[in-house]
């Protein structure tokens, strides 16, 4: 292992970079990619690598560069290319529910589509109900898409080297506050990894836990591992063990995983940045109900953003996210 | 002997604005070699990369945060 700590947009950036060098149908778009290297900075420094015709910073439509993308993906290329927020997902949607996902199945196998989509996710930085959202569920409600979500440089350079190395279409996630991004401020700890040099892949639909505990499981993916440990940290003061679970991959998602965590605490609290309704943590709950309902001692709580638009004032916002003292909170409710 | 690490004169434009290091990819007391980057340095939206003068052990003197100016000490490695 190497003593070298990244922050997560340096570690995806190395892998990208890596295999970039080794595989010419590899090429980078989005907005302000050239120049700037994307807005978390995964393409820092390519522009001048790789040159244009590698590295091409695109007009302000998602309809139109991730069609091109799906269609280069189509003719032998591998796009990866930079979404920058997940709100914007709106307008190019159509040609990832039914094309990007799709075309692999309904060919018959005969056309693949090797495309690695990089999207930023997630608040807490006051830029309103258009620019903060989660919405993670509504791609892992897709069929046919493969959905990440690393939450640590470690993870993220891992999987992005196995992203580009599948042969299908990878949704590939980071919350905005984990990126380790300047602009963001400063990288919160347990996001930044001791890194080695080498290229290594971690594998899709793997569990991981961040901190073992006996009493209360507490799942997150993304900045809610972060808010979870914390909340684990504060526990501990209170003599509460709480063993934390990185869910890191929704689709697929490790179901053994998660159930072989909750049947050793028998308690679960489940933590997501995302819309409470209708999305990954009512699938945790039901992936421990169906399995094993005799797992849980108590019924699980679900610490979520509610259903509703998320407001730009700060203190409004920071009473609605599920930082650490809701998910202690929670946790101390289950033990009560 | 130590040598110094330096904000780079040349590592931004503008001489009026200033920077803050966003986080040492190495430990205080870490063996860095001659080119490791070993800071990232932000200056407005830009992340900028430090790269050691010389190899030998990081003694970190600027914590992140904290506004620096070209030219200003922020390590020496001995």
């Amino acid at each position: 292992m190497s003593d070298r700590i990244l922050t997560m947009s340096r570690a995806g950036r190395e892998a990208l970079d890596w295999e970039m060098e080794r595989r010419p149908e590899i090429f980078c778009m989005g907005e302000d990619v050239f120049k700037f290297g994307g807005i978390f900075g995964t393409m820092d420094g390519f522009g001048a690598k790789y040159g244009p015709e590698r590295v091409i910073s695109t007009p302000i439509s998602e309809t139109g560069f991730i069609g091109m993308a799906v269609g280069a993906a189509m003719a032998g290329m591998h796009p990866v290319v930079d979404l920058a927020y997940i709100d914007f997902i709106g307008v190019c949607y159509n040609v990832l529910l039914n094309t990007a996902s799709k075309t692999h199945y309904m060919s018959g196998g005969a056309v693949k589509v090797p495309m690695t989509l990089l999207i930023g996710t997630g608040g807490g930085y006051n830029n309103a109900a258009q620019h903060s959202q989660c919405l993670h569920a509504t791609v892992a409600h897709i069929p046919g898409a493969k959905v990440v979500y690393p939450s640590n440089a470690y993870d993220a350079k891992g999987m992005l080297h196995t992203a580009l190395r599948d042969e299908n279409f990878v949704i590939f996630l980071t919350h905005k506050g984990t990126a380790g991004v300047g602009w963001m401020g400063t990288p919160i700890r347990t996001t930044l990894s001791e890194v080695p040099i080498e290229p290594y892949t971690v594998p899709f639909g793997k569990v991981r836990i961040c901190r073992a505990g006996t009493d209360v499981t507490i799942t997150g993916l993304g900045m809610s591992v972060h808010e979870a440990l914390k909340a684990a940290d504060a526990l501990e003061k209170d003599g509460i063990s709480a063993e934390v679970v990185d869910l890191r991959s929704l689709s697929p998602l490790d179901r053994d995983g998660i159930l072989e965590s909750v049947a050793k605490t028998g308690r679960l609290v489940v933590t997501d940045e995302d819309y409470l309704s209708f999305g990954v943590s009512g699938e945790v709950i039901a992936t421990v109900v169906e399995r094993d309902l005799s797992a849980l001692r108590k019924p699980p709580i679900r610490v979520t953003t509610p259903d509703i638009p998320i407001p730009f004032s700060r203190p409004l916002e920071q009473a609605i996210l599920p930082l650490a003292g809701r998910i202690a909170e929670a946790a101390r409710r289950l033990m009560a | 002997m130590a040598t110094d690490v330096i904000i780079p004169t040349d590592m931004w434009a503008e001489d009026d604005k200033t920077g803050s290091i966003v986080i040492w990819l190495y430990k205080d007391g870490a063996q860095v070699r001659e080119g490791d980057i070993i800071a990232e340095v932000l200056v407005e939206k830009v992340t900028l990369e430090l790269e050691a003068p010389t190899s030998g052990t990081l003694r970190i003197k600027v914590e992140p945060e904290v506004v620096v100016n070209k030219g200003d000490l922020v390590a020496v490695i001995e």
